[in-house]
């Protein structure tokens, strides 16, 4: 399998500061890949380095086989870029806005047509083609935002935040765009995040802290390393299921009558409830989450970086 | 090639569709016009009719007042370049303002060609607006009794109009690589339109202002685009006012009210105000060319 993306010992500084700190990754052909981490955390900067608007002071990057700063025509033929604040002209339409970026790609006449009908109905903007992009709502800019960077037919697209401030609806249907064309055209996608539940939908996610990768691997592993399941007990007779439980040396959390074990896995949990199962009326489990998974690698919760920016 | 016709359409459809930024563009031209038929007309021709009767001439009220019109036109056409220019290149300001400029770089677009796309559409905006304007002035001169102006004199119009259009739009392309946000744009266009009447002699004729302030005004190019302007709109009111008066009544006349231009006691010929022009644009090409190329693809 060839990469798509191959990044080595990338350092970005801003005058003292260290934006991104030595980070390598490699993207596989195909793959969905999840930037995750903070605001701040170096992820912009890395995108922009990668796709040839930022230069770095060290490390290599390559895209699609073509070296980023040595060879930016060749990159930037292969890729497709979907920044995080909206690019296209209010005033125009999505039709015009997609004409003129198309015809810088060479791409006119017949075969744009042909591409606009895809990239069309890939992203869902058939109804919206010929309305002005500033009168848009914010999930139909984001998507012809996505139709924008797809015109060229690109090998690797590139989102930055595709889904910061959209509602948790449209947050869904631009996540099922992306898989879709993902999924078709089998084109490469990286894109960053810092909503950390957002990585279950990737085929791998490296989370980013500081300039530096503290971790990656698909999500589920991540999830399987890093964070614990807890099992929810909600008992018949609270005080005999508190003493069961302090009888068996097994630590827990009580709120509102509900009784929250944690819990190595799902499976680890069975001789458990089996046990306990006279006292209980029902029990549920709930999944680690890629909220733990940050906190347990970085020792914070994600938000409260994001409160202290804000 | 075919990219940057793409970036040209692109750029002169963000212009026009902008019914704001197309009526703000020529806002100044119509300013200039309303104050000029309100006020400052009659004060023109009461004065030259006064300095004919006073020279012992009958004056002719009907030439004087096409004289006067074709003057304050010529004048107003001239402030059009100027500030039409500046109007389409409000868009470069805008892109780079909002990150439209980094779509651009994106994509495998060459730097030259979003050049070339800005100051080509730039160029086109600036001249089909002051074309408007020319109609504009030609009707007001003939609907308040002057004549249509020959089809030389339109031609003419049209080349000098090209040329102080390629001059300026390139100065201005220059000068809106230093905004940074539309606001501080926004606030150098109105200082631009306000002085630019001024040094072009439009207000008040030139001959009234003290003599350092002239020559200010002439080692700038604007007044000598208005010079070149009314040349081409006065052949005929000026043959008509100034028949029969003496010709050195009639030369300070001209050079009172900017049809000719010198410098001391040195006529100075219309190919040198020509030349003058010419390489002041071409100054301001190649340095808008320069800042442009450093500052849109700048990494």
């Amino acid at each position: 399998m060839s990469s798509a993306i191959r990044i080595r010992d990338l350092v970005k500084r801003y005058g003292t500061t260290t934006a991104v700190d030595g980070i390598s990754l490699e993207v596989e052909e195909g793959c969905l890949y999840a930037f995750l981490g903070p605001n701040g955390a170096g992820k912009s900067t890395t995108i922009n380095c990668t796709c040839s608007l930022l230069a770095y002071d060290s490390g290599s990057i390559e895209v699609c086989g073509h070296v980023v700063g040595r060879e930016d025509d060749a990159v930037r033929h292969a890729i497709g870029v979907v920044f995080q604040e909206s690019m296209l002209d209010p005033i125009l339409t999505v039709r015009e806005n997609l004409a003129t970026r198309g015809a810088l790609y060479g791409i006119r006449g017949r075969t744009f047509a042909a591409r606009l009908a895809e990239v069309a109905a890939t992203t869902e903007i058939e109804e919206i083609l010929d309305r002005r992009y500033g009168r848009l709502s914010g999930g139909q800019r984001r998507r012809a935002d996505i139709a924008r960077g797809l015109v060229h037919t690109p090998r690797v697209l590139f989102l930055d935040e595709p889904t910061t401030g959209l509602d948790p609806q449209t947050r869904a249907r631009v996540w099922a765009s992306v898989r879709s064309l993902q999924k078709t055209s089998g084109t490469t996608v990286f894109l960053t995040t810092h909503y950390m539940e957002e990585a279950n939908h990737a085929d791998f996610a490296a989370i980013i802290d500081h300039g530096r990768i503290v971790a990656s691997d698909t999500p589920a592993n991540l999830r399987l390393a890093h964070s614990r399941d807890v099992l929810r007990l909600i008992p018949h007779d609270a005080v005999a299921l508190r003493s069961w439980l302090d009888a068996h040396g097994t630590a827990y959390r009580e709120k509102a009558g509900v009784f929250s074990v944690l819990v190595g896995s799902s499976l680890a949990a069975l001789p458990l409830i089996r046990e306990a199962e006279p006292l209980l009326s029902g029990f549920e489990m709930v999944q680690g989450s890629m909220d733990d998974v940050f906190m347990s690698i970085t020792g914070r919760d994600i938000r409260e970086d994001k409160e202290e920016e804000s | 090639m075919k990219e940057v016709t793409a970036l040209v359409r692109r750029n002169m459809r963000l212009f026009f569709r902008d019914r704001a930024s197309v009526f703000f563009s020529l806002l100044s031209v119509l300013i200039i016009i309303l104050l000029y038929a309100l006020f400052l007309a009659k004060m023109q021709v009461n004065g030259i009719t006064e300095a004919i009767r006073n020279a012992g001439l009958v004056p002719d009220e009907d030439a004087i007042r096409f004289f006067v019109d074709s003057w304050i036109m010529g004048g107003i056409l001239a402030t059009g370049t100027v500030t039409t220019s500046l109007g389409a290149i409000g868009i470069l300001v805008d892109d780079r303002h909002r990150g439209a400029a980094r779509d651009f770089q994106v994509s495998p677009v060459r730097r030259s060609q979003l050049v070339a796309g800005y100051l080509l559409s730039t160029f086109l905006v600036s001249l089909v607006m002051s074309l408007i304007a020319f109609v504009i002035a030609e009707a007001y001169i003939v609907l308040s009794g002057g004549e249509l102006l020959s089809l030389s004199g339109m031609l003419g119009t049209v080349g000098v109009l090209s040329l102080c259009i390629l001059a300026f739009s390139a100065l201005m392309c220059f000068l809106a690589t230093f905004m940074k946000t539309p606001g501080a744009f926004g606030s150098f266009s109105t200082v631009v339109g306000t002085l630019l009447g001024f040094f072009m002699g439009i207000y008040v004729p030139i001959g009234v202002l003290p003599e350092s302030i002239q020559v200010f005004m002439k080692v700038l190019p604007f007044n000598s685009a208005a010079v070149l302007l009314r040349q081409q709109f006065m052949t005929k009111p000026l043959a008509l006012v100034f028949t029969g008066v003496p010709e050195s009544f009639s030369t300070w006349y001209k050079e009172f009210y900017g049809v000719t231009m010198s410098l001391g006691d040195t006529a100075i010929p219309q190919w040198a105000i020509l030349a003058f022009i010419g390489s002041f644009g071409a100054v301001f090409f190649l340095l808008a060319v320069l800042r442009l190329s450093r500052k849109i693809g700048s990494k």
